[in-house]
């Protein structure tokens, strides 16, 4: 019983890794195809790429500071 | 802890200002915008592992250090800062070009001190490139 517990806390876990570690790959995925388009057309970020990305930076670093008080 | 899936991250986007064969690389206004875009990837995944139960009851497999979450939170705020200034800088089309430079090195490095604390469970194991 004791090790079936463990295994399902283990897996659990896991589990939320996993989820996580999804929601990175399409950000890495968009940025490099914006720097890719970035470079294909030889321009630099737009304001409107900068608001962008500026807003999910606030946005990631509020998740991590609630996350650690947690 | 691992570390070796923040660095395939930075290598995703940091690395790609290095140029390759038949590749221009990256301006620094497009290299500030890659750092930050690291920033934001390496505080997902501080988050994911700051979300982890705390260690310290015995039994846990998996578990976020409070000491790890203690250095993590002020070299976030760090990078943070250090990011927003280059940023404001590469915003700014009037920026001199070595000014960019000193901004990105100055971003760069603070990213750099994150990236080595951040165990990173949750990144994505595969190096990516930018084409």
């Amino acid at each position: 019983m004791g090790a079936a517990l463990y295994a399902i806390q283990g897996l659990t876990i896991l589990e939320a890794l996993l989820q996580a570690g999804l929601q990175v790959a399409p950000l890495i995925q968009q940025m490099k195809a914006t720097l890719t388009t970035m470079k294909e057309e030889g321009r630099d970020p737009t304001q409107a790429e900068w608001d962008a990305l500026a807003a999910m930076e606030k946005a990631a670093s509020d998740a991590l500071d609630a996350a650690a008080k947690g | 802890m691992k570390h070796f899936l923040a660095m395939a991250c930075a290598s995703a986007l940091l690395a790609a200002c290095a140029s390759g064969p038949g590749q221009s690389a990256l301006t620094p206004r497009q290299s500030i915008y890659a750092a930050q875009g690291l920033l934001v990837g390496l505080e997902s995944a501080a988050t994911a592992y700051a979300t982890l139960p705390r260690c310290g009851p015995p039994g846990l497999v998996v578990c976020s250090d409070r000491t790890v979450l203690a250095k993590l939170i002020p070299a976030k705020d760090a990078a943070r800062a250090s990011v927003n200034a280059a940023v404001a800088i590469a915003r700014d089309p009037a920026a001199a070009q070595d000014k960019l430079v000193l901004a990105l090195h100055s971003a760069d490095a603070a990213v750099r001190v994150l990236q080595a604390l951040v165990p990173a469970p949750a990144l994505p194991a595969q190096p990516a490139q930018v084409q």
